[in-house]
Order: C-alpha cells, then sequence, then structure tokens
C-alpha cells in the first residue's frame, strides 16, 4: 500500500505550492518590466522608501511588546487556572482573526476617541471640559490598538504551550526539592520560550503589515510600505513600483517567517506526549486578587471597545421626521434582517466557512501525518507558512490577476489555503511523539498504515483538529479581502456586508452585522474549548 | 504514474491553450493557471478512476494498466473508506477545475464598481428596466471599485485571450471619471460613441470632446458640518487654517481614497503653488486622515469630529432616512471640485448595437431620476426633478475644473505635513 500517504501528498503539495506561489508569481511578475534592477532602484531611491520603513518596523516592534505584556497573563490562567470566564477569555483569541480592521478602529474610537466612553466618563468624574485623553491620534494611539488587538495571539499560542509543558519533568523537579520558582525557571519557561518567540513574530508580521489602523491613527501622512504599495498599485497604476514594494515588503516578512519557524522548531520538542494540564483553582487569595485585577483591566480596556460596537449597533438614527437624532432598540437588527441580502450574506459565510475549514482540517491533517516523521524544514515549518508571509494586497493584487471570473469555489480554496498555516500548525503540534510509539505498536499488531492513520493518528489529533477548524472558520467569517479580490456580482459574506454598510452611511447596522459575525466565530470557539480540558 | 500524469497535463494543457506561447508576463501567468487548472481536473479524473474501481477509459487518457496494490484484498474496510473519500475529493477538485473555466458569453457585459452594482446602488433596477425595455439580455459584472474595473479592462486587452470567444470580455466599462479618462485613453481601450442626447448635457460636464465616455451622473466634493457640536463653520479653505478648528476636521489620505484626492485637488487649484505652504497651516487642524471614506464619515457621525471631507450629496442622505438639519454642506467661497462619472463602450466589442442602447438608456428619465437617491450623485440631464431631500443638498454655485498631474501635488500635500 505505497500509494496511500505518498501520492496524495504529492497531489496535495503540488496544489498547495501551485496556489501559494501561483498569486505570489503572479505579484511578482511586473518587476521584470523594464528591468527589475531599475524598477527596485526606483522604489529604494524614494526617502519616503527609509521613512516608510522605519515607521513600520518601530510601531510593530511596539505593539509586539505591549502585546507580550498583555498576553503572558492571559496565557498563564487561560492554561493553568479555572475561574469562571475562562472559557471566555480563552475564546477571545478569535479576536484577531475575525474582527476586521476598520471594526476594531471603530471600536477604540467609539471607546477611546475624543467622543468615547472612556473620555466622556471622565469629564464628568473630574468635572472636566475638554476631553482628557487624546493618544489616540498618535504613534501611541497605534501601538496601544495593535496590542490590545493582538494579544489575544499571544495568549492562545503560548496558553497552549503552557498547558502542555510535561508534568513528569517538572514533578521530578519538585520532588527533588526546587521551588515553585525554580520550577518556572528552569523547566516551564525553557519548555514555552519557543513559543513566544513564534507569538512574536507573527504578531510583529501582523503589525507591519497593518494597513487601516496605521493610517486612521497615525500622524497624518504616515507611511507604511503596505500604503506606497497599494498606492503604486491603486492610483498610479504603477505595477513595477508596486511589487518592487512588495518584494522588499516581503523580504521583512520572510525574516519573521524565518524566526516564527525557527522557534517553532524548538517549541514542543521536549514534549515526549502531548497532555494537558488541568487547569486549577487559585491557591492563594492573592493570586486571586491579582488575576481579578488582571482580568479588569482587561475587560475595561479591551472588551469595553468590543462591548462599545454592540452598544453602537443599538443605536438608532433612521426615525425621519423626529427631532431627537437618535434612539436605542432594535431597529438596526430588525432592518438588517428584512434586508434580502443580509440571509444570504450570512449563508454563505457559514457554508464558505464550513467548508474551507473543513478543506483546512482535512489537508492539515493529511498533511501533519504524512510529514510526520520528515527532517525537512522546508516542507514541515517553512513552507506552511508562507502565504502568512505576503501582505494581503499583494495576494489580492496576485488573484485579481489570476482569475477570470468569480467561483465560489476558488473562494473556497482561498480561504481554506490562507487560514491552513494555522490549522496546519494546531494538528501538527497536538501529534506528540506518543503517536509514534502507538504507530509501532499498531503495526506489530498487523495493522495497515492506513488503518494507523484512521485508528490512531485521527483520534488522537481530533482535539488540536477541532480547534484548527474553529480558527480556519473565523478567520474565513472575517475575511473580506479575498472576496474583494475575487469578486463575485451577487455572492457576499457578512465580511463583504460590513464593508459595504460603512460604505453606505449604515454605520449602525454595520456593527450590527459585525456584532453578529463576532457572536457566531466566539460561538464555534466555544464549542471547540471542552476539548482543550480533558484531563 | 507521475510521469504519466506529467504527459496528461502536457497533453490537456496544449488543447487547453489554443493559443501559441507569448512573451508577455501575463501569458505566463495565464500559461501557469491553465497549467494548475489542466492538473486538477487530470488528478481528479484519475484519482476517480483509480477509486471508483472504473480502470481507464475514465478521461481522453489512455487506461490506466491495473495497479497491484490495489486489486482486491487488503483492509478491504480501509479501501472502503478512502475509495469514498477519494470520489469526494475528486469531486471537489473538478469542481474548483471546472468552476475556474470560462462559460461562453452571448449577453451584454458591463464592468460596473461595487457600490453602484450592490445592493443599494442603482445597478439593478437599470439591468431590469433595460432588459424589459429593450430584451437585450444584459450581466453587470463587478471587478471591485472604479479603479480596478479599469485595471481588469486593460490587463484583459492587452493580454492575448483577445477574440477568443471563451471568456466574457467587457462591452461596456461603467464608472470613469476626470482622473481614470486619460488612463483609459492612453491605453487606447475605449470606442467614441455621441449618444443621442448629447446635445442637451452641460458643455462643463462633457468629460471628453471625442465621445470615449459619455457623462451619466456627477457629483461635488464638501466639507460637511457637524451643527451641534461646533457653533460657527469655516467659510472657506483658509479659514480651516484657524486656531479654533484645532483637531476637528476629519479628511480622506489621498493615496488610497477618492474624496482625498480631490481634496488635493481642490487645495491645488485654489492655492496653485501656494499649497504646500497651505497644507503646513492647515496640519493643527486635521484630528485625523481616515484611509477611506466609510471610516472617516464614520468618525464624523460617532461625534468625534465635528467636520469632515464629503460629498455635498451627504446631507440629502441624512434629509431621506434620518433627521434633517443636523448636519449641514458648507459652500465655501472658493468653489468646489467636481467629479463627472462616465460610461464607455469598450474597444472591439461584439455588442456595439446594443452598447449603444444601453449609454443612450443611461441619460434616459428612467435612469436620470434613479441615480440621485441610489448613487448619491446629481444627474446630468437639464430638467431631471431631484427628490425633495435635494434641497438640503443645493450644488455648489462655484464648481472648479477638473485638475490633472495630481501626482505631484499629493507629494507636495504630505511632504508638508511630514517634514
Amino acid at each position: 500500500m505505497a500509494f496511500k500517504g505518498v501520492k496524495l501528498t504529492t497531489i496535495l503539495l503540488f496544489a498547495l505550492v501551485c496556489f501559494l506561489f501561483v498569486p505570489l508569481f503572479a505579484a511578482f511578475m511586473p518587476l521584470l518590466e523594464n528591468g527589475a534592477m531599475a524598477n527596485l532602484k526606483r522604489a529604494l531611491g524614494d526617502p519616503r522608501f527609509t521613512a516608510s520603513f522605519k515607521y513600520g518596523l518601530a510601531q510593530a516592534g511596539a505593539s509586539t511588546a505591549l502585546a507580550l505584556a498583555l498576553g503572558l497573563p492571559a496565557a498563564f490562567l487561560t492554561a493553568k487556572r479555572s475561574f469562571p470566564g475562562r472559557r471566555i477569555l480563552a475564546s477571545m483569541a478569535a479576536v484577531p482573526f475575525t474582527v476586521p480592521p476598520l471594526i476594531i478602529a471603530i471600536a477604540f474610537v467609539l471607546f477611546y476617541g475624543r467622543e468615547g466612553f472612556l473620555n466622556r466618563a471622565l469629564m464628568t468624574l473630574l468635572g472636566l471640559k475638554e476631553a482628557p485623553l487624546s493618544f489616540l491620534y498618535s504613534f501611541k494611539g497605534v501601538v496601544l490598538t495593535h496590542g490590545f488587538y493582538n494579544f489575544p495571539l499571544v495568549m492562545s499560542f503560548v496558553g497552549h504551550a503552557w498547558s502542555t509543558v510535561p508534568k513528569k519533568q517538572e514533578n521530578s523537579a519538585r520532588i527533588l526539592g526546587a521551588s515553585e520558582g525554580r520550577v518556572f525557571f528552569t523547566i516551564s519557561l525553557p519548555s514555552i520560550l519557543p513559543s513566544i518567540g513564534a507569538a512574536l513574530s507573527l504578531v510583529f508580521l501582523m503589525c507591519f503589515y497593518s494597513f487601516v489602523i496605521v493610517l486612521l491613527f497615525g500622524a497624518p501622512g504616515a507611511q507604511t510600505p503596505e500604503v506606497e504599495l497599494y498606492r503604486a498599485a491603486r492610483f498610479q497604476f504603477d505595477m513595477p513600483l508596486a511589487s518592487a514594494f512588495a518584494l522588499a515588503e516581503t523580504m521583512v516578512a520572510m525574516v519573521c517567517l524565518a524566526l516564527y519557524a525557527a522557534f517553532e522548531k524548538f517549541a514542543g520538542s521536549d514534549r515526549t506526549e502531548v497532555e494537558y494540564s488541568r487547569p486549577v483553582p487559585f491557591e492563594s487569595k492573592w493570586g486571586a486578587a491579582l488575576a481579578a485585577l488582571y482580568l479588569l483591566f482587561i475587560l475595561i480596556f479591551f472588551a469595553s471597545p468590543l462591548v462599545s460596537i454592540f452598544f453602537e449597533s443599538f443605536i438608532v438614527r433612521s426615525k425621519p421626521g423626529r427631532t431627537h437624532s437618535y434612539s436605542f432598540g432594535l431597529a438596526n437588527y430588525l432592518e438588517l434582517f428584512m434586508r434580502p441580502g443580509f440571509a444570504k450574506a450570512l449563508l454563505n459565510t457559514l457554508l464558505l466557512g464550513l467548508a474551507s475549514a473543513g478543506l483546512a482540517s482535512i489537508i492539515g491533517f493529511i498533511f501533519s501525518v504524512t510529514l510526520r516523521s520528515s527532517r525537512s524544514m522546508f516542507l514541515s515549518r517553512v513552507l506552511p507558512l508562507l502565504p502568512l508571509g505576503v501582505s494581503s494586497v499583494v495576494l489580492a493584487f496576485g488573484w485579481s490577476s489570476l482569475i477570470d471570473g468569480f467561483s465560489v469555489f476558488a473562494l473556497i480554496a482561498i480561504h481554506a489555503f490562507s487560514s491552513w498555516p494555522f490549522v496546519y500548525r494546531a494538528i501538527h503540534s497536538g501529534l506528540g511523539k506518543s503517536a509514534k510509539a502507538y504507530e509501532k505498536a499498531a503495526i506489530s499488531l498487523g495493522s495497515t498504515r492506513l488503518g494507523v492513520i484512521f485508528r490512531v493518528y485521527l483520534p488522537l489529533s481530533m482535539p488540536s483538529i477541532a480547534s484548527g477548524f474553529a480558527l480556519a472558520f473565523a478567520m474565513s467569517a472575517g475575511d473580506a479581502n479575498a472576496i474583494i479580490a475575487a469578486p463575485g456580482g451577487g455572492f457576499s459574506t457578512l465580511g463583504l456586508y460590513i464593508y459595504r454598510l460603512a460604505g453606505v452611511y449604515r454605520f449602525n447596522e454595520a456593527c450590527a452585522a459585525a456584532s453578529i459575525l463576532f457572536i457566531i466565530s466566539v460561538l464555534v470557539f466555544m464549542l471547540k474549548e471542552p476539548a482543550d480540558d480533558r484531563p | 504514474m507521475l510521469q504519466r500524469q506529467i504527459t496528461l497535463v502536457l497533453l490537456q494543457a496544449s488543447i487547453l491553450l489554443r493559443h501559441p506561447i507569448g512573451i508577455n508576463y501575463i501569458d505566463l501567468i495565464g500559461l501557469t493557471a491553465r497549467f494548475v487548472k489542466a492538473y486538477i481536473i487530470n488528478t481528479g479524473v484519475v484519482l476517480y478512476a483509480r477509486w471508483a474501481g472504473l480502470k481507464g477509459n475514465a478521461s481522453e487518457s489512455k487506461p490506466e494498466e491495473p495497479d497491484p496494490d490495489n486489486a482486491g484484498g487488503g483492509s478491504m474496510k480501509h479501501t472502503r473508506f478512502f475509495r469514498y473519500f477519494s470520489i469526494l475529493v475528486a469531486i471537489i477538485l473538478m469542481a474548483l477545475a471546472f468552476s475556474c473555466s470560462n462559460k461562453p458569453d452571448t449577453a451584454l457585459i458591463i464592468y460596473a464598481y461595487d457600490s453602484f452594482a450592490g445592493e443599494w446602488g442603482p445597478g439593478p433596477a437599470i439591468i431590469a428596466e433595460f432588459e424589459a425595455k429593450t430584451g437585450i439580455k444584459t450581466e453587470m459584472i463587478v471587478p471591485g471599485d472604479s479603479i480596478e474595473a479599469l485595471a481588469w479592462l486593460i490587463e484583459e486587452k492587452s493580454s492575448p485571450r483577445k477574440g477568443s470567444a471563451s471568456s466574457k470580455q467587457a462591452d461596456i466599462l461603467l464608472g470613469l471619471d476626470g482622473n481614470t479618462l486619460p488612463m483609459a485613453v492612453a491605453k487606447d481601450v475605449l470606442e467614441a460613441y455621441k449618444p443621442l442626447e448629447a446635445d442637451a448635457i452641460p458643455e462643463h460636464l462633457v468629460l471628453d470632446q471625442n465621445w470615449r465616455a459619455t457623462p451619466y451622473d456627477f457629483g461635488s466634493f464638501c466639507i460637511m458640518w457637524d451643527s451641534q457640536k461646533l457653533e460657527l463653520p469655516p467659510q472657506s479653505l483658509e479659514d480651516l487654517t484657524k486656531p479654533e478648528y484645532h483637531k476637528k476636521l476629519v479628511i480622506m489620505d489621498p493615496r488610497t481614497s477618492t474624496p482625498g484626492l480631490a481634496f488635493v485637488a481642490w487645495t491645488k487649484s485654489v492655492y496653485k503653488d501656494g499649497m504646500g505652504e497651505y497644507w503646513k497651516r492647515l496640519k493643527p487642524s486635521i484630528l485625523t486622515m481616515a484611509p477611506g471614506w466609510d471610516l472617516g464619515y464614520g468618525l464624523f457621525t460617532s461625534g468625534e469630529a465635528p467636520l469632515v471631507l464629503s460629498y455635498t450629496t451627504s446631507a440629502a442622505y441624512h434629509a431621506e432616512y434620518e433627521t434633517a438639519g443636523r448636519y449641514k454642506p458648507l459652500e465655501f467661497s472658493d468653489g468646489h471640485p467636481v467629479q463627472v462619472e462616465g460610461v464607455a463602450i469598450v474597444k472591439g466589442t461584439r455588442h456595439r448595437k446594443e452598447a449603444e442602447a444601453f449609454i443612450d438608456f443611461m441619460l434616459s428619465p428612467f435612469v436620470q431620476e434613479l441615480l440621485p437617491t441610489t448613487n448619491w450623485m446629481y444627474p446630468v440631464m437639464p430638467g431631471t426633478a431631484l427628490p425633495k431631500s435635494y434641497d438640503e443638498a443645493p450644488l455648489p454655485k462655484k464648481l472648479l475644473p477638473n485638475e490633472e498631474a495630481l501626482e505631484q501635488a499629493v507629494k507636495l500635500a504630505l511632504d508638508s505635513l511630514v517634514y
């Protein structure tokens, strides 16, 4: 039965490479027009270029530091402690993937803005006339937004590593008389360090590519490579220049990815088998108090902006003929549900999410099984990450030059392949080394290789497939880029619907649609959570 | 096995590629895409044949040799499972492959921008009425916004797929304006047509003296004022620089949005060479430059800033759907920039007559009366009845001519902000 893994993998690998490289290829081809060097020189010669890279790297660095500071306590709490609301905190991991930057920007404006809830509350409390907090529209605002937007990513990466720190080693150290502090610094920390590194390089990458938030909150005229790229491609029709920017930008991304891959390689290298530690109640009152304080902080500064979106979705502006300019009510939701396009968009989002997450999970599973013993860094570590290293503007540009007509299946494929790195990562890290022992045992007992896959690997990786699936679903549901790049007249999803609503003055309805999208994704995340709780 | 697949791919690729291989890079992309398609189709067929037990004769390929690995025996259970699984995979892949392939076109194809063709735009009503009136089957395709629509068209025309009847090619491009028309003209992708009602269109709205594009509506930009948050509104561009408007203005980034670009053009036509200095003076008043109109206007309606760059028709929207009077368009003494939107026939169309009929239809009273409340623009045909909500959005008295060479102006404005 030599087929079976090998040939299927060859086929899948080829399809994957096509999906990853063809759009990239398409995006970089214009560089060759009139000579690649001349184009690169033109791009690099612009003083804006250096300025934009400096700014981009600085904001990404600062944002990553903030995300780390915010994310580590959350990682500890979700991995090690049981408390009411733990699952809700854990499902916040959906936020960076589901909530589009447009909505995050609105959320932060509604909460931290000059007329935001926070400023208004402070003005009433302190009896001020002018808004006391005005840092939102500055470098600090960019960092704050990015930090809060991405800390759940640190939480979920590091939290996963933390809950799977080898118990035997910890316990042996304890038996040998090590203090809890020593256990942490000599065993737990080294064990989760690679995951911290991986999470940070990923957050850095996401902040580096951020577009909407940097433009909105950065100083007027803030320069990032992504903006220059967008402008060259969209307003100047200068594709060679756009490609040159894309290439330079992708270089930075590749460095991040190389770091990420290197960290990932070490993450879990000491896990002989994956066992999840069961979260325990707080040991001391001080610990509980500290945790409560932290949770309160997160609730106020991170959850409240998201809640403001819900709040905004209940504000009704459409009351023709009345003197009051707005009121509260369900009218936005009612109107949304009455729209002929909405039910379709909702259904499309669900189907697209299920299909692409299903596809991504199947491929992710097949890959992690066939690559389980591969020693090739490129195949098992770097290749799965490549889609992350390409900015959405570049990818969109590549896709739209490739696809000549709209196709739902193409969209499913695009979504599946863009969420695939995360799905693959989840499944791959879920396959501990113990699986190999079971495999050998099964084979020696006369099982076929296929039997091993379905009887050993599939059950073992079910929980991680579930979390990969949830993530892929969330990413697909929140995406608007791929649909904008590969548009089909009648086809829309919630992600696209939000943008369209915001584009036709229906801001509060856009908030309502975003709230629905968010609730769906969080529900999917909560569904997969019990799997992580197993002893 | 793999070798045979490669031969098959080459075979199928040669069928799919009906034109000789060119040198143009788009060719290369197209070629790769076709290879992928061929490979996917092929893989699907082979997988299906293999696992459904239909050895060979499943495609135009040579029959497969019997595979000793798979000949019965073994673990029947898993083979059966895998068979169903691979049939599923094959179906998915085939569907994928076929969905990538092109359908033949017989209808009149219009490339339009997203908001025009969407649920809130005039597109659906226009198509329905046009089809009912003329019996011409019409299809609206949305490559994205107006710039993407043009980019698609240019690529379609420069690619060698031209002339093949396989892909849906545009007959009409909708949504050209004063900035994009010169690009389209430079790439020579349009055919001239002077519509029957051409002479009725006011001279200052005519986009092109040679009628390569016909104007159908136009809008004007202005600063919108939130009268509840700010007592004394500015009266001119110069007023905006006053200290009392410190951090009170939201504009859009000229690098990422059309209104942002229009604002740069506005300052250029008012201040000419002094525009760099003007932007320096304006800087303290700018709260932020939003990446797009939607977000910028959202800040305005959520009370974040009392002044925002928008369309004069924004007030009509508020009057139509909300309470009139709170948000007002400000008329500046400097004059206002104008954006005229046009529709054009694509060069080499196979439906010239039908395309002409459509362009005439765009100037008919039905469409002209529909545009103000769906596309939120003023109709070009004089004497078109405007809805009552437009009382709130009077057209500015002084309209500024279209500015060219904005490239330099954008650079100058941004440099003035940063340095």
